[in-house]
């Protein structure tokens, strides 16, 4: 396998409802990412897309209409899929096409648009439910996510205060992000306050939904260094899906995070991620999954993580600043792009040039993860300088 | 288990189902360029955008050049004139159901990449029939493509 580097970035806002169309949002991430690299689009050798259901944006296949909006025209595309973990998913695909020795680039490019589906983007999820055995319950997403989050605060003793600090950090940590839709300043109480949707699931541990693209340039060390002095290397990568049963799983742990997380940390030879592993981008659609996916990548022990974000080991300035972007509470959740947002967070913060949302000590390596599809699929990718 | 569903049925109405469907409604916006180009219809003009950098001018309308990878911010008027590249005649509707024939035609304008599909009409259409656009009287215009009722034969 080659080295491969990652030498651009680039995201559009995320917000609520925009006029952009699914095309026109890759576009803008797409073009900012080569401007990033110092590159053209003549000079990417293939592409990949990461997009979420089709049922969102609701143009079906639209992996093939979103495609010359990421300069995929005329080249080796391809659109890659693993639901909600899909956005760091396709960065994975992208190493593969260039560590192979197959391209020397790869446009990755993940790109969602919620805002078309009415009344509810949630409404795109009443289908993935089994028509005889779960359907006729009237469902819904929050169903399970509200089981699981009760599960993991059953098991480890875990309060509806301890998770909402997370919301609190992550959309705090969001003021200082240009591209940010939900930023704020909120307490606990807010959160606690805040309307209930599926208990103990309330509005404020739920990330909105959004509009939006994000995208980073992947190539080969020997055109990396034709670019750039300052390259940043993913050096692991793993992926797991567990059974689509979520009856047959136990809730308060995800396994398969625990699984994608020890491929990627094998392939890094990583052998303690505390403490070679400086921060984290990990998926946090609510506030207690941040939680979960800190343990499931091994960053915390099992139970462990309230008790970091309690202590503010997590915040920005803290030990393992966790979700420095503001996370997908605080930016917004455009699905795949959200996932794709935090590997570009990566990239910003190991080359220093994450602004106001720099993170206090040096970094030297980060990880990003993220998760989907019925409960069940983990994504992990970590990168260094 | 070793014997395929399909041969231990023996009357499709024995087997029970169940009802649903994927009742999925969606308000989609045109986007930058397509809002751009629609505005244009609702005005009677058929404004297309132009690359600043290489001049390739596109239809259906886009808000970046596929060939510089380059955002495009300036519009020209086409004349409403084109020429017939290729034409057809439906006779089913998009849920198979018999229609009204009608035919349709791709129309490809001078210096511009792409073309439209839409309606078209006139005695003796064929395949390079120039084409003019005819659009709805003003006040019944709403911005859609349906803003031009069909090209008609010159
Ligand atoms: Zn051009």
């Amino acid at each position: 396998m080659r080295r491969v580097a990652v030498i651009g970035a680039g995201m559009t806002k995320f917000r609520r409802r925009m006029l952009e169309t699914g095309r026109e949002l890759s576009f803008e991430a797409s073009r900012m990412a080569l401007d990033s690299a110092g590159m053209e689009i003549k000079d990417v050798e293939s592409v990949v897309m990461g997009t979420a259901p089709d049922a969102f944006d609701g143009i079906h296949m639209k992996g093939d209409y979103l495609m010359d909006g990421a300069g995929g025209t005329d080249k080796p595309y391809s659109r890659v899929y693993v639901g909600g973990g899909t956005g760091v998913f396709a960065p994975v695909a992208g190493w593969w096409h260039v560590a192979s020795g197959l391209f020397d680039s790869c446009l990755v490019v993940g790109e969602e648009k919620m805002s078309p589906l009415r009344p509810h983007p949630q409404y795109a999820f009443w289908s993935i439910f089994d028509h005889t055995l779960e359907r006729p319950l009237g469902v819904t997403l929050l169903w399970i996510f509200s089981l699981e989050m009760r599960r993991y605060m059953h098991v480890h003793g875990v309060t509806e205060e301890d998770i909402a600090l997370v919301s609190v950090k992550n959309k705090g940590n969001a003021m200082d992000h240009p591209c940010a839709q939900l930023p704020a300043r909120i307490t606990v109480d807010d959160v606690m306050k805040s309307e209930p949707i599926c208990l103990p699931v309330k509005r404020l541990d739920v990330s909105p939904t959004s509009d939006g693209a994000a995208a980073v340039m992947l190539v080969s060390e020997e055109v990396a260094r034709k670019y750039t002095d300052d390259p940043v290397w993913v050096d692991g990568v793993g992926w797991n899906v567990d059974t689509q049963y979520w009856t047959n799983r136990d809730l308060y742990y995800p396994r398969y995070v625990e699984k994608a997380a020890r491929m990627a940390y094998k392939m890094a030879k990583i052998d303690n991620p505390r403490k070679q592993i400086d921060f984290a981008e990990v998926y946090d659609p609510f506030d207690y999954k941040e939680l979960h996916h800190l343990e499931g990548v091994l960053l915390a022990d099992k139970g462990e993580a309230p008790k970091l974000t309690r202590e503010g080991v997590t915040q920005r300035d803290g030990d393992l600043p966790v979700n420095p972007s503001g996370g997908l509470l605080g930016v917004g959740n455009p699905i795949a792009a959200a996932g794709t947002m935090k590997v570009c967070e990566l990239f910003w913060q190991l080359r220093g040039e994450a602004g106001k949302r720099q993170v206090k000590k040096e970094v030297n390596r980060g990880l990003a993860q993220a998760w989907g599809d019925l409960l069940q699929v983990g994504t992990v990718i970590t990168m260094r300088r | 288990m070793s014997m395929p569903m399909k041969e231990r049925i023996t009357s499709v109405d024995r087997q029970r189902t169940w009802e649903g469907e994927i009742p999925f409604h969606y308000e989609y916006t045109a986007g930058v360029s397509g809002e751009r180009f629609l505005r244009g219809l609702q005005r009677g003009k058929i404004l297309v955008p132009k690359c600043g950098n290489c001049g390739r001018s596109y239809l259906p309308p886009r808000a970046y050049c596929t060939n510089c990878f380059l955002e495009i911010t300036s519009y020209v008027e086409l004349k409403p004139t084109g020429r017939v590249s290729a034409l057809a005649e439906s006779h089913v509707d998009f849920q198979g159901r018999r229609s009204k024939p009608r035919t349709f035609a791709f129309v490809t304008f001078a210096g511009v990449t792409g073309g439209l599909v839409h309606f078209a009409e006139g005695k003796g259409l064929r395949i390079g029939s120039s084409v003019r656009a005819k659009f709805k009287p003003a006040a019944k215009r709403k911005g859609t493509l349906l803003d031009i009722e069909t090209f008609v034969k010159t």
